[in-house]
């Protein structure tokens, strides 16, 4: 049995057919970023399509055609016979205004346009979530964070980041480990890194690719420096707190060992 | 027996085998008079195309259509030199310039044929893959032992659902209208087509996967289970397609079946 997990707009994993808003911000989901949690060990990443507007042309109308049982027919079919008797369209409401409808005219493709996924079936659109090199599934929810980064001044204000094991990358871009979308000053890739190293229980900042000044607290960063429990990383308009999951008390190694928390 | 020379004999040269797409195409009748589907599979390294056309329309108006449709896509495939990153916008393109184009036809009179037709078509650069679609021909993803559709019908059924889920209409009128559910509300040929749905990022494929495209016949027969457990059966792509007809058809001894086309890519 599957489980799709959605991401809402806030950046919270949930599972989707249990919740209809996120359980932890009430937030709406984005529905561009869709999961399945498969027995094998790939994530699969769903996108969605997106549905395009106008070509140009003037609608013609359609001479009345009695639609025959077995051939494909269109809904246009069934607007033009305006002499068959009773319209058999549905009453329009008020609400069915209020959505822009024309003369009481339902008009299917507006309608269509207007929720570009039927977000109740999930299976729709898919995509691998792994990176370029093949690592590791973007945007996955991923199991055993070794903390959070949580921004506690700027544009995402109150989003928070899960940090994996290892080198986290961050930046503009929906490549990267820690996504700032919001900070236009921030370099798309890879604008500074936040590792953790496991056999010191550290976090380390180091400066990225693009060369722009990042403080830790208010030193700048020139040298790759360790990162503490509330420490403030500042890049451009964007500030981010550290809070660590695993310390010198815990670590994910020994808790599955032990089975149980705290673990040392 | 001896051997002479021991050094003669060679060793397995250990050349790794790159995956490689490979299509089977395989299109039936059914209990129509009249193929109106049109099938295209091709490939020009580093690019291939697969396209089904399930033509509508009286007369033969849906087989015009189809195969026009398919014509037109197939030349300006050929003449596709850009990069993979352009390919999104090619297909948005040429969703919108089919629909003109069979838009146009007209019959030796000069009358217009006022003929339509579905168009799923897949563009393959190395094993990245994007897809378009206009109308109800599906566009199925199997991989992992899944089946995943990536397409969704562009008919009065897409519409009463959403209209449904918001609470537009009650569940009396849903069901009165749900008997028009299968007309097509968007579909090549419309004139000012608008609802056409186009992948954006691209599908990474990876050895064993496969694309399944197929007109409604299939679909309309046949589970997704029943297809998938078809087509994992046979590792040959065009046996697999070729069995996936034929179980149409063998359902067909006992009700009306429409033209039923597929084309299954296999990247392995």
């Amino acid at each position: 049995m599957d489980t799709y997990f959605v991401r809402c707009v806030n950046g919270h994993y949930y599972e989707a057919n249990k919740y209809d808003v996120c359980p932890y911000c009430s937030a709406e989901a984005d529905y561009t970023q869709y999961l399945v949690n498969s027995d094998d060990d790939q994530a699969v990443t769903m996108r969605s399509s997106v549905v395009f507007g106008e070509s140009g042309r003037s609608s013609q109308g359609y001479g009345s055609v009695s639609p025959q049982d077995e051939k494909t027919v269109r809904y246009a079919d069934y607007q033009s016979s305006s002499d068959s008797g009773r319209q058999s369209q549905p009453k329009v409401t008020k609400r069915m205004e209020e959505d822009g409808f024309d003369n009481g005219k339902i008009d299917p493709v507006n309608i269509a346009l207007s929720a570009p996924l039927d977000v109740e079936n999930p299976k729709y659109m898919m995509n691998r979530g792994k990176t370029s090199d093949g690592s590791r599934p973007k945007g996955t929810c991923f199991l055993e964070p070794v903390g959070w980064l949580i921004c506690v001044d700027g544009p995402d204000f109150g989003k928070s980041y899960p940090l994996r094991e290892g080198k986290n990358s961050i930046g503009r871009s929906d490549e990267m480990d820690v996504v700032l979308k919001n900070d236009p000053y921030i370099s798309r890739k890879n604008h500074a890194w936040i590792e953790y190293v496991e056999e010191e229980r550290k976090f380390i900042i180091s400066v990225g690719e693009a060369k722009k000044m990042i403080y830790l607290n208010d030193e700048l960063v020139l040298m790759p420096l360790e990162m503490g429990r509330n420490d403030i990383l500042i890049l451009e308009d964007t500030s981010l707190a550290l809070i660590p999951c695993c310390d010198e008390n815990f670590s994910w190694k020994s808790a599955r060992k032990k089975g149980s928390f705290p673990a040392e | 027996m001896t051997y002479v020379n021991q050094d003669d004999i060679t060793t397995l040269d250990e050349k790794k085998l790159l995956p490689t797409i490979k299509m089977g195409i395989s299109t039936v009748l059914g209990t129509r008079k009249e193929q109106q589907d049109t099938v295209f599979g091709f490939s020009r390294e580093p690019f291939h195309i697969a396209v089904v056309c399930d033509g509508m329309g009286g007369l033969n108006a849906g087989e015009t259509a189809s195969q026009k449709a398919v014509e037109v896509l197939a030349k300006d495939f050929l003449k596709f030199e850009e990069d993979e990153e352009e390919i999104p916008k090619f297909l948005l393109m040429e969703a919108k310039k089919l629909d003109e184009e069979v838009y146009d036809l007209c019959d030796e009179e000069g009358e217009r044929l006022d003929a339509g037709t579905t168009v799923a078509a897949v563009m393959i650069a190395g094993k990245k893959l994007y897809w378009m679609s206009v109308g109800d021909s599906k566009i199925f993803f199997i991989a992992g032992n899944r089946i995943f559709p990536v397409t969704r019908e562009h008919n009065y059924r897409l519409s009463l659902d959403i209209m449904k889920k918001r609470g537009t209409i009650s569940e009396e009128d849903y069901e009165l209208e749900s008997k028009k559910g299968e007309a097509l509300i968007s579909y090549i040929g419309m004139g000012n087509l608008r609802l056409i749905d186009c992948s954006q990022e691209a599908i990474v494929l990876e050895k064993g996967d496969r694309v399944l495209l197929c007109s409604d016949g299939l679909y309309r027969s046949l589970t997704e289970e029943e297809i998938l457990n078809i087509v994992k059966k046979e590792r040959n792509v065009q046996e697999a397609a070729n069995a996936l007809t034929r179980q149409v058809m063998g359902r067909a001894a006992v009700k009306s079946q429409d033209n039923t086309s597929v084309v299954l890519i296999q990247y392995a």
